[in-house]
């Protein structure tokens, strides 16, 4: 179950190129496109606009959940991925960003013995482990030029929450478990 | 290895260069800034010196989407063609940002770094920001124009953002002393000329 909706969703999108290309949901209904932003669309019209900023941008991963009514958008910069979610509430897109607790490269510089400030964060997209959590592995870089790799849990949180001036859903979605490998 | 920062005039005014850019500038929108300090030690005139070529807004910008609050300031030293890893190991060749196809200078232009924070508060790539030297009052227009670590503090700023607003800085990209500073960013202004 797991590979299949692996297969189903791992399609990258390569924006350096210029060649976008659209990435399905499983069920066929929508699909993630990318030009000069990062739209979902649904029959072939655009119904909501995820990812705004493309600039600088050298790569974006896409995983569609299985049930269709998620999806998670890794935009990979030079030093940084930022991690985008879009998902269906009453029928209607909503899009939120990952923004990690400020203490979380003090914690994991901490349980990896590392030094430093993190100069570089990348991320990868993995597997769903239901329509609500996406793993996640990551890899820091410190200015002590130590690396640490980690890995956590993305999880889509289903309570209220309140849309930022900027059409984020704050607190939508949530990393936990973050561990160093 | 050398001390190649400068100081500027540690005031509370807002660091206004002659010269400016538009949303998307190009190199002929923009001067390079006045040269506003020398070396501070060591014998080598500061190369990185530069000024804070993207001018001031020509607009009110109304309220900050973001804000840092008071942040350790560090020196992102990107695009600067003078940079290399053999100083600054962090060093990127790159910005997010470019003028005229090209990375923005780190040491010619004052810029700030964007965090997963600030692009959750709708900041993009090319906006405004405003630099203040939490310890002077000294400040600088800025453009947001490098994305950083997603989860990095915000207070991150070009060499010319940390030159202008008195912030002395080695060419491995340390900071002398713990300069602090705060960044307020401005959502949707990249479109706004700069005086």
């Amino acid at each position: 179950m797991r590979i299949l909706s692996l297969q189903l969703t791992t399609l990258l999108l390569f924006v350096a190129n210029g060649s976008a290309q659209s990435v399905a949901s499983p069920n066929g209904q929508y699909l993630v496109e990318s030009g000069t932003a990062t739209r979902i669309v649904e029959h072939g019209v655009p119904v909501f606009t995820v990812v705004e900023d493309l600039q600088g941008v050298r790569r974006l991963d896409v995983r569609w959940s299985p049930d269709s009514s998620r999806v998670v958008i890794a935009a990979d910069f030079v030093r940084g991925t930022y991690i985008y979610a879009a998902y269906l509430q009453d029928g209607k897109w909503q899009r939120a960003l990952e923004v990690d607790p400020p203490a979380l490269y003090d914690d994991l510089a901490k349980q990896a013995g590392a030094s430093g400030r993190v100069v570089k964060d990348l991320r990868a997209l993995g597997h769903w482990l239901d329509n609500h959590q996406l793993a996640i592995d990551g890899n820091l870089t410190f200015s002590s030029q130590q690396q640490v790799a980690f890995n956590y849990i993305l999880t889509f949180i289903d309570a209220p929450t309140q849309v930022s001036r900027a059409g984020f859903s704050e607190g939508a979605v949530k990393g936990q478990d973050f561990h160093t490998r | 290895m050398l001390l190649i920062a400068s100081i500027s005039g540690c005031d509370d005014s807002i660091s206004q260069p002659s010269g400016g850019a538009s949303g998307t500038p190009t190199q002929s929108d923009l001067t390079q800034g006045q040269q506003i300090g020398n070396a501070v030690s060591g014998t080598q005139l500061a190369t990185n010196a530069g000024g804070a070529g993207f001018g001031s807004p020509q607009d009110q910008l109304g309220d900050p989407s973001f804000f840092s609050g008071t942040q350790v300031a560090r020196i992102d030293t990107d695009g600067d063609p003078n940079e290399s890893t053999a100083y600054d190991q962090s060093y990127n060749p790159e910005t997010s940002g470019t003028i005229d196809g090209q990375p923005v200078d780190s040491s010619q232009y004052a810029y700030v770094v964007r965090n997963a924070a600030m692009a959750a508060a709708g900041v993009q790539i090319g906006d405004w920001a405003l630099v203040t030297n939490a310890d002077t009052g000294a400040q600088v227009w800025a453009r947001v124009e490098d994305n950083g670590p997603a989860t990095a503090a915000a207070g991150e700023i070009s060499e010319a953002a940390a030159t202008a607003v008195g912030i002395q800085f080695q060419q491995n990209s340390n900071t002398i002393g713990n300069p602090m500073v705060t960044v307020q960013a401005f959502a949707h202004t990249g479109s706004v000329p700069a005086n």
